[in-house]
């Protein structure tokens, strides 16, 4: 299963998907993390929220293209969604594969650890000793990740428990599933 | 005011993109010496030469092609302009009717502006959609240079 | 073969887009803006109950047979009548494409252009900034593509 998945995942980055210059990327989310902190006087409490809404509203419709691209049905379980997201729709955007680990005893919640993460290339976090305690730099990457979710009716909680750029050992994304809304699903997909 | 954070998003880009694309072009004709500094770290003083630049080397790294045209305007000394038939970043956004004049394109003349300032070639660059048979998204990139840019190129031209 | 009609539903059953084809004769008669909204509610329920009355159990045979690409399992699928078919696709996120077309369209080529049209949708629709969603699809260049990819099925 887990090597069919990394062969579809790479087929659809190779075959599929339209590339932009990653520099451009880069700098482009860079300029709008530090156009954000200026609008909110450094406030990164609200910064880290307004990424993540942002990340929400490109999740909600990020989803469909996922869908249509890699033509995949429902998820059985989490593992399957862990390992989907990780080595499918990672690849498919970001070209990254992160790791899943730290499975939670009860199977609820999962680690996606970003060996790479193409957000945060050449950055460094305002030193102004507040931001490397309380800004999550890649945010928008959480709120992507529960608009997805969220539109296959799994409400999840989602956020970063770690991040290089604080000088952590690693990159680390939370997911954990609240529960499955079940009278969401639509029509004919149960 | 949306343009005007637009622009301003792309001009911190701009800033940036020059360096790089410079870098990355050194580094493919091999020019790097073994002190890591370029040996043809040459920079454009005269505006064709400089707009030529931005519109092959800078737009083939950001966007993957080259730009489709570079015109001068005939009515102002001061005035040039960049073509784009099919901009890449907007190729997917509709304007609704009330955003009439709205072009998000403008970020893009914000990466303009921000690396013609940088390179001493002070300007305002804006960006306007002129749709054309077949482009409905054909993005003009309106350069208005400052006097002392034109000031400047007509004393080089005098040599 | 030809396709005469597209209404493309969202999840929760309003109409976002509806286009009738120009075809020659085409059996698919133009209705009133209101007729759209109630030709597509009333198929967005029709979908729903035939899912409602199929069995779960039902599902694992047909589970190995079904199509791959459209996600749309126990719901309506194909209404037919003399003249013409009515195709439903679903995607996971419960979007429905509906497509009124000659009865000769074979399956494959069906699925392609559903897939197609719902490529279509996640670009020239979803990425654009302005568009809100649930909201009625008024794109130039979504009508563009969709026009242009119908026109090269109706031969």
């Amino acid at each position: 299963m887990s090597r069919q998945l990394k062969q579809l995942g790479d087929d659809i980055w190779r075959n599929k998907v339209e590339k932009v210059n990653s520099e451009l990327f880069t700098l482009t989310y860079g300029s709008i993390v530090a156009q954000l902190c200026k609008d909110f006087n450094y406030n990164y409490d609200e910064v880290n929220n307004e990424l993540f809404q942002m990340g929400y509203s490109i999740g909600i419709r990020l989803i469909d293209e996922f869908l249509q691209k890699t033509q995949l049905s429902r998820c059985v379980n989490l593992k399957d969604t862990a390992e989907i997201v990780s080595k499918i729709g990672f690849k498919i955007f970001l070209n990254i594969t992160p790791t899943v680990a730290h499975w939670a005893a009860d199977y609820r919640s999962f680690g996606l650890i970003l060996t790479e993460n193409p957000l945060a290339d050449f950055v460094e976090l305002p030193d102004d000793g507040k931001a490397s305690k309380k800004l999550w730099y890649s945010n928008i990457l959480c709120g992507v990740l529960k608009g997805c979710f969220e539109m296959v009716q799994l409400d999840c909680d989602v956020s970063f428990i770690q991040d290089t750029l604080k000088g952590d050992d690693a990159t680390e994304i939370r997911v954990k599933l609240i529960k499955i809304l079940k009278d969401e699903i639509p029509a004919g997909e149960e | 005011m949306q343009i005007r954070k637009l622009n301003n998003l792309g001009y911190s880009v701009g800033l940036r993109a020059l360096e790089l694309t410079s870098l990355i072009e050194n580094f493919n004709k091999n020019n790097m010496s073994s002190s890591g500094k370029s040996n043809v770290s040459k920079r454009e003083i005269r505006i064709l030469d400089m707009l030529q630049f931005i519109g092959s080397s800078i737009w083939k790294t950001l966007f993957d092609k080259p730009s489709d045209n570079l015109e001068k305007s005939s009515e102002n000394e001061n005035q040039y302009m960049i073509i784009d038939n099919n901009p890449v970043l907007s190729r997917f956004i509709s304007v609704p009717k009330e955003y009439e004049n709205l072009n998000c394109e403008a970020f893009v003349a914000g990466i303009i502006e921000g690396i013609l300032d940088i390179s001493y070639f002070r300007c305002e660059v804006s960006a306007h959609s002129v749709p054309a048979e077949g482009f409905p998204n054909r993005t003009v990139y309106l350069i208005n240079f400052d006097e002392s840019v034109i000031k400047r190129e007509s004393r080089l031209s005098r040599k | 073969m030809s396709v005469y009609s597209l209404y493309v539903i969202s999840k929760s059953g309003s109409l976002l887009y509806q286009k009738d084809f120009r075809v020659p004769n085409s059996p698919v008669a133009k209705q009133n803006s209101n007729d759209y909204l109630v030709i597509a509610s009333t198929l967005h329920g029709v979908h729903a109950i035939a899912s409602k009355l199929t069995p779960k159990e039902a599902m694992n045979n047909y589970e190995k047979s079904r199509l791959p690409t459209n996600s749309n399992k126990y719901g309506l699928h194909c209404i037919t009548t003399e003249l013409f078919n009515v195709c439903v696709f679903q995607s996971a996120t419960g979007l429905k494409i509906i497509l009124m077309t000659s009865k000769d369209l074979s399956e494959s080529k069906l699925l392609q252009l559903q897939d197609k049209l719902y490529e279509y949708y996640t670009d020239y629709v979803l990425k654009s900034p302005f568009y809100r969603l649930e909201m009625p699809i008024r794109m130039k260049s979504f009508d563009d593509k969709v026009l242009s990819v119908v026109t090269s099925y109706n031969v």
